[in-house]
């Protein structure tokens, strides 16, 4: 093991593990992935010639949808592409997916939304009502 | 006046480490607790969760919890060991709890020294802290960060440092062993140098003193017991609301001069 500690290296790895610890507090990422990170952290600083750990602080937002795919962000190596792992790979129970929305039955319950009605009728209403006006205005003439 | 004989001294090849407690002027019930096991390089301070039930019994039960600790040869191998072992006493903790208090919570801070030479490691969980000196500029660096509201506040950008200093709800912790269902201890790394000095304590010591007085506890000179003596009294005559317990760690004077 080398007996001296490179300054700047312990410097980002410090920086890292408070992310990867602040992560891992809030449940973004798992007991087994947070330990995994953290030992990639202290081998970085033990064997300085290996790569910094691209680190992954948002574990569950892989199944979520498309769009939010970019929460996953490596912490350090910002300018490498990120390797995101295969769609819904890390999904757990309970989190939405596309095709619950897709094979969704109708409800039977479900009304329209009376403002919704209104404005699709918008112009009939109008015309009604200039007509009402018009008529008003000769009747009394 | 604090009782010298109270003190317990462990050495190591490389470390003295000196350790007190006492209950304070105004409590009753000494809830702290601490341990070290010295040839393993591990120290830790736990503080029972002073208004809650039983925090001298959870302070107690995470004292035991490393007793058995194996010989590892990677320094994440041992962290998650320690973690595993708390894990255990948080969910006996929560147990006990549950068995004699209903549902009401018992808990305790925790901070856990881990010496992996020229590497040092914390871990810890609410407001108990581990500082270290560092010579020759001799400047006292906290290494932990409180778990407290005030500081979630300030992470999450609803208050500025400046904002957060003197305003209530810092002695509000948001971790403690036994507390919630989930314990997330945090962890850093640090740098350790033959030269270091650190100071392991209770919120009861940091409350009652100024950063200046443990300054001073954690330069050489005089011998470890009569700093960590004098470091008690210090806290007793400023009156301690909450218990004190700290541990006291320094290099031996030939390690020291080994490396100088």
């Amino acid at each position: 093991m080398n007996r001296q500690i490179d300054e700047t290296q312990l410097i980002k790895v410090d920086y890292a593990l408070e992310k990867i610890c602040k992560a891992y507090a809030s449940e973004r990422i798992s007991e087994s992935l947070f330990r995994h990170q953290r030992a990639a952290l202290i081998e970085v600083l033990q064997y300085p010639a290996l790569p910094f750990p691209e680190l992954v602080l948002n574990q569950f937002a892989q199944g979520l949808d498309d769009d939010f795919m970019q929460e996953e962000t490596p912490l350090v190596n910002d300018y490498n592409p990120p390797v995101y792992p295969e769609e819904r790979e890390f999904n757990p129970v309970g989190y939405y997916r596309k095709e619950d929305i897709i094979d969704q039955e109708p409800d039977p319950y479900y009304q329209e939304d009376p403002v919704s009605s209104f404005d699709r009728y918008y112009w009939l209403y109008l015309s009604a009502f200039t007509l009402a006006i018009v008529l008003f205005i000769y009747v009394n003439e | 006046m604090f009782d010298s004989s109270n003190l317990t001294i462990k050495f190591s090849k490389q470390w003295a480490f000196c350790a007190a407690t006492d209950k304070g002027m105004v409590r009753q019930v000494n809830e702290d607790g601490w341990q070290c096991w010295a040839e393993r390089g591990l120290a830790l301070v736990a503080d029972g969760m002073g208004g809650h039930e039983s925090g001298d019994v959870a302070s107690a039960m995470l004292c035991e919890s490393l007793d058995s600790a194996p010989v590892f040869s990677h320094l994440s191998e041992r962290l998650n060991w320690i973690e595993d072992q708390v894990n255990k006493a948080h969910q006996k903790i929560r147990n006990y709890a549950k068995q004699n208090h209903g549902n009401k919570t018992v808990g305790s801070t925790l901070v856990i020294w881990v010496d992996a030479m020229p590497l040092g490691s914390v871990l810890w969980a609410g407001d108990s802290r581990l500082y270290r000196l560092r010579e020759p500029k001799g400047a006292l660096e906290q290494l932990t960060r409180d778990h407290s509201q005030l500081n979630e506040m300030v992470d999450r950008g609803l208050l500025t440092a400046d904002q957060a200093q003197g305003k209530k709800g810092g002695n509000v912790i948001t971790r403690a062993v036994g507390a919630k269902e989930q314990l997330h201890m945090e962890t850093k790394l640090f740098e350790m140098k033959p030269t270091d000095s650190f100071l392991l304590c209770s919120d009861g010591l940091y409350n009652a003193l100024p950063d200046e007085m443990l300054r001073q506890a954690c330069m050489p000179g005089s011998t470890v017991e009569e700093r960590a003596e004098i470091l008690m009294n210090q806290a007793l005559d400023a009156g301690a609301r909450d218990n004190v317990t700290f541990i006291l760690i320094e290099p031996l004077s030939q390690y020291r001069q080994g490396h100088a």
